[in-house]
């Protein structure tokens, strides 16, 4: 995965696809590849870097993120 | 050039989205006020939620080339050995032996004849487990 | 040995019987064959390169008449690599342009060692300007236009970026130009080394542009990139660029490079290195003069970071 000011390259090992994601979905996997989070905690820390609070509306858009990520193969559940 | 058929590499770019770039809303939140940090809470909200709600992937290279499957070791050296092609996941359609051949060797034997040795890159990045 | 150190009948009777092995960049090339045209493209083109009569070579080529009809009879070359035929027979005056082809096919099919970006790439002052390009894009006449002004030949066709180090290797082979971008050529740079012009191939007329001594000479230096330059010729337009974000370019490249599946992760994360290192454009020209000027005033992408 690697960062730049247009997104971020993610390169998906096992199908060897290549993605451009945009910043925000980028922030978002790589907040979970440095530790696995539901939904409601990753939208609290995507806020807190911009000094905002979480609130629902927020936890849904992350939700819908999430689920995309997931069709995509980039990220998967884990299980507790 | 009155080229042969021949199994090639096959590589297919695709482009979504772009008439839905979360720019175009963070590019009108730039020019309310250019400094991110300087944004009001309310700015800042609703650049966060069009990047969330905009389809995150801007563009991809989809891999549709045999030689980018992670391709089991054991599993090649089996065919090399008189196994059946059929066995080889789908996508992987170089039948060509020798092809088969060469890809071991590059790929699954230490110091393989490209001098890679890139004796662990397959098992170790596929997770293609027999387990 | 240096090719242009062997005498030309003797050139020929090597080329025809046990082969030359012609050292390029990384590579050694071994060539057999009785064209007299290609004995002259080797002569003329490779006169700077150091050659062997025996030993290791990493590509064994084979460009030899038909054991048919068309052995004399609308005389045919019939090529192969390492003993299998890539393409099929094309008429024998075109066989110094197949021999490039063969050899460009060659190191496409068989190196997995480095990264392979199709396109152009030129040094000055330490930094390499990548030029990838699909044909037709204008980057072989760039090329040479560049290289006729002192900007050091990497290659035309072939970009081999090392994963390990990042830096770009260089082949020096002759430059490949192709219908009106000959004459333009020839009129921008008379004072080089051009072939003969070889009709009817599948790209239409195409003549080579020999490599500059000194380029040859620097062949086993490698170069630190600097710029990635998506170029464009448009006939009649004004020169213009644009800054390129470098995820597009990213994607950009990676979706015309030959054996970024092949080297899976590790050419994901030379690449991300290589975009990573340079500054990137877009590059619409029309007017070589202009186009040269631009390139000239390219500052390097490390100044900033060196100046601090």
């Amino acid at each position: 995965m690697k960062s730049w000011e247009d997104g971020v390259v993610v390169y998906h090992l096992d199908s060897g696809n290549t993605h451009l994601l945009n910043p925000i979905a980028g922030q978002v996997l790589k907040l979970l590849a440095d530790a696995p989070a539901d939904a409601t905690t990753v939208a609290r820390r995507l806020a807190g870097q911009i000094d905002l609070d979480s609130d629902l509306e927020l936890d849904y858009n992350v939700a819908s993120l999430l689920i995309h990520l997931d069709s995509l193969g980039l990220i998967e559940p884990v299980t507790a | 050039m009155g080229l042969k058929e021949r199994d090639k590499t096959d590589t297919n770019a695709t482009q979504e989205s772009r008439d839905a770039m979360p720019n175009e809303t963070e590019s009108q939140v730039a020019k309310e006020s250019p400094n991110p940090a300087k944004r009001s809470p309310d700015m800042r909200r609703r650049a966060l939620i069009a990047g969330l709600a905009t389809t995150p992937v801007l563009l991809s290279l989809t891999n549709r080339s045999a030689l980018g499957q992670n391709v089991d070791c054991s599993l090649l050296s089996s065919i090399i050995l008189g196994g059946s092609v059929n066995d080889l996941p789908p996508g992987f359609d170089h039948k060509n032996p020798d092809f088969i051949e060469n890809y071991y060797q590059t790929h699954c034997v230490e110091g393989g004849e490209n001098g890679t040795g890139n004796a662990t890159g397959n098992s170790g990045r596929s997770g293609n487990s027999n387990n | 040995m240096k090719v242009s150190q062997i005498e030309a009948g003797d050139l020929r009777r090597s080329l025809s019987k046990s082969g030359l092995r012609i050292r390029t960049g990384p590579f050694v090339c071994h060539v057999q064959s009785p064209f007299q045209n290609i004995a002259d493209g080797v002569q003329l083109f490779y006169k700077d390169f150091t050659c062997e009569s025996e030993g290791f070579a990493d590509f064994h080529l084979k460009l030899v008449r038909p054991a048919n009809l068309h052995r004399v009879w609308r005389p045919q070359v019939t090529c192969s690599l390492n003993d299998e035929s890539p393409f099929s027979p094309l008429p024998s005056d075109q066989a110094f342009a197949v021999f490039e082809s063969l050899l460009n096919w060659s190191i496409y099919t068989t190196t997995y060692n480095y990264l392979i970006i199709h396109g152009a790439t030129v040094e000055r002052n330490g930094f390499a300007a990548i030029l990838p390009a699909p044909p037709g894009s204008g980057k072989s006449t760039l090329c040479a236009a560049l290289v006729s002004r002192g900007w050091r030949l990497l290659t035309d066709e072939l970009t081999l970026v090392s994963p390990a180090s990042g830096l770009i290797s260089a082949l020096a082979r002759p430059i490949s130009l192709k219908n009106n971008s000959i004459d333009v050529l020839q009129d921008y740079a008379p004072e080089e080394v051009f072939g003969p012009k070889i009709y009817n191939t599948i790209k239409g007329t195409i003549a080579h542009m020999g490599p500059p001594s000194e380029s040859v000479a620097r062949m086993h230096e490698a170069a630190v990139p600097g710029w990635l330059i998506f170029p464009k010729y448009q006939a009649g337009a004004s020169t213009s660029v644009a800054s390129l974000p470098k995820g597009q370019a990213f994607m950009r490249l990676s979706s015309g490079l030959v054996n970024y599946p092949v080297l899976g992760a590790q050419g994901f994360e030379a690449l991300t290195q290589l975009i990573d290192r340079t500054d990137c454009f877009n590059f619409t020209y029309s007017n070589l003069d202009e186009a040269i000027a631009w390139f000239g005033a390219l500052q390097p992408p490390w100044r900033d970071a060196v100046e601090r």
